[in-house]
């Protein structure tokens, strides 16, 4: 029961950070989880996929879990907590299984489950991209480390909005994702010694920042932009002010960094906030709609930016 | 010469450092003891910056201490997510002209292509050592240098202390293993109850091991003994 316990704390205090909104739209998307598996263990097929898929989930986290040496060597009955622990979370994912006429994979997914316990290989984390440092300047370690930690959505979307770059709105909607995925580079704050390092005052901090970073993601979007917008010329001022308003959006993810920057901390998401705005404002405009709400992440820029540089003030030589 | 006056913080209602005042005249290694929670990191982070006093002032050479007149080196070092040790060590400008990475690198033989993460915490020590050697400070304030060290890498912290001496720095260190300090330091500042208890001179290192440990030996020998 200790692991269990130990988790429903962090779940607790996750659920806290993330306030009653996020908890609400999470817990939501759960109950939607749970309805959509009860629904495919009522075909053979889908069942046999649900239970696979439940097993393989099971094997990821058991292989990349960080405290497996610790309970492995320092728990009583390891595994038979391990599987506890599995189990409880999983309850409301096979549960249902038993109302339908597959019942039979309960047993089958537990029994997987619990052979998934012994499993005692784990992963050794690996230097991904190595090469990244060259590309990018190690100044701007929010982009190395978050190229790095969502090399895949990140690399893919991109992928997907060069390929597509010759086609009218669907590079925009990727590079809308891209931008999403780049706010989420902002998740992590940097130690004090690294702050100090980037500049005196605020003022001078969050401009540089932004300037280097603005600059990159230019980097990234002006090719597929300018390919766009020469395979059809009528989308080249829509293309600028769309490479404008992704430029404010990724401004508007540093400020709300550094809004509320505590040295080491890792923050709350942003991406959810920053989609929101993206589908209010960006998405009517690519998609031919009246962008009347289209200088509003510029607005909350400058809102931001004074509530950041108060944050920093704390911290810097202001 | 740096001048701590009166200095005092607190977390909440916890009063940690309750008016320190201490003297570094000249450049010279100074240590700082103190037992568990003595608040030797928090004066560390106060001198440094990195957290907030509530009353009293810190001086260098007369005037307001900056962030760039100290280096800290800290307990437990904290690396920004998936950047190598490379990379690392290339965010810091280097305005320290005699330092080469690759040469202190051969000493401490850190795997610095490879992401932070998968050092242990004797090579991330050693990182944050080589961050720090690379910028010119006028401070230099070491939380438990040695810890977690193997024992070459603590003979070469060792010659990196007394290096800084001689370069005429002035360098405070902290530890809770005496003997690291007794061999380094001309002076040592015992932190005691949030304040700076008594400062012991090289010849008086005897006077301060009885004040530091000879009411807890007395119960601890005791005690130990009884239920060993």
């Amino acid at each position: 029961m200790e692991l269990i316990k130990i988790r429903l704390i962090q779940i607790r205090r996750e659920a806290k950070l993330l306030g009653a909104i996020y908890s609400a739209a999470i817990l939501t998307l759960f109950v939607f989880a749970v309805y959509r598996v009860y629904l495919m263990y009522l075909n053979f097929n889908t069942a046999a996929a649900a239970a696979l898929l439940t097993a393989l989930s099971v094997l990821f986290v058991q292989l990349t879990r960080g405290d497996k040496v610790f309970v492995l060597s320092q728990m009583e009955n390891p595994n038979l907590k391990i599987f506890a622990e599995y189990s409880f979370f999983l309850t409301p994912f096979i549960l249902p299984a038993l109302f339908t006429p597959h019942f039979y994979f309960v047993p089958l997914v537990l029994a997987a489950v619990y052979a998934v316990t012994r499993v005692r290989y784990r992963f050794r984390r690996r230097t991904r991209l190595s090469a990244l440092g060259k590309i990018i300047t190690p100044r701007n370690f929010e982009w190395l480390g978050g190229v790095r930690s969502y090399r895949i959505s990140f690399l893919s979307l991109y992928a997907a909005a060069a390929v597509s770059s010759g086609i009218i709105v669907l590079p925009q909607i990727f590079l809308i994702l891209v931008t999403l995925v780049i706010a989420s580079f902002y998740r992590e704050c940097e130690p004090l010694n690294i702050l100090y390092e980037t500049a005196e005052s605020p003022r001078k901090f969050l401009f540089g920042k932004i300037q280097r970073h603005v600059i990159l993601l230019w980097a990234f979007f002006a090719p597929v932009l300018a390919i766009n917008s020469f395979v059809n010329p009528s989308f080249l001022i829509i293309n600028a002010v769309f490479l404008f308003v992704q430029s404010t959006i990724l401004v508007l993810g540093i400020l709300f960094k550094y809004k509320i920057y505590e040295p080491c901390c890792k923050l709350p998401g942003n991406e959810i906030y920053l989609a929101v705005i993206q589908t209010l404002t960006v998405l009517p405009f690519v998609m031919g709609g009246i962008p009347f709400l289209l200088p509003l992440p510029f607005f909350l820029c400058i809102k931001y930016y004074f509530s950041a540089s108060d944050n920093l003030k704390e911290y810097l030589n202001a | 010469m740096l001048e701590i006056k009166d200095l005092k913080v607190s977390y909440g209602s916890n009063t940690v450092l309750r008016g320190i005042n201490l003297t570094a005249e000249e450049p010279a290694v100074y240590g700082v003891a103190g037992l568990n929670g003595s608040g030797k990191t928090t004066l560390f982070g106060a001198i440094s910056g990195y957290i907030k006093r509530e009353e009293g002032s810190i001086m260098i050479d007369g005037r307001k201490i900056l962030r760039g007149d100290t280096g800290y080196l800290m307990t437990e070092n904290y690396f920004y997510s998936n950047i190598t040790g490379n990379e690392y060590l290339n965010i810091f400008r280097q305005t320290n002209d005699n330092f080469s990475k690759e040469k202190m690198n051969e000493l401490f033989k850190i795997p610095l292509d490879d992401i932070i993460e998968t050092y242990s915490n004797g090579m991330r020590k050693k990182l944050a050592l080589l961050a720090l050697l690379k910028q010119e400070r006028r401070v230099y304030l070491l939380d438990e240098p040695f810890n977690g060290l193997d024992m070459e890498s603590c003979k070469a912290v060792e010659i990196v202390i007394n290096a800084l001496k001689e370069k005429g720095k002035t360098v405070l260190v902290s530890s809770h293993i005496l003997e690291t300090l007794t061999g380094t330091c001309s002076k040592i500042h015992l932190l005691k109850d949030g304040i700076i208890h008594d400062t012991f001179g090289t010849g008086e290192y005897d006077s301060l091991k009885s004040e530091l440990f000879e009411d807890f030996v007395k119960t601890a020998d005791e005690t130990i003994r009884q239920s060993v």
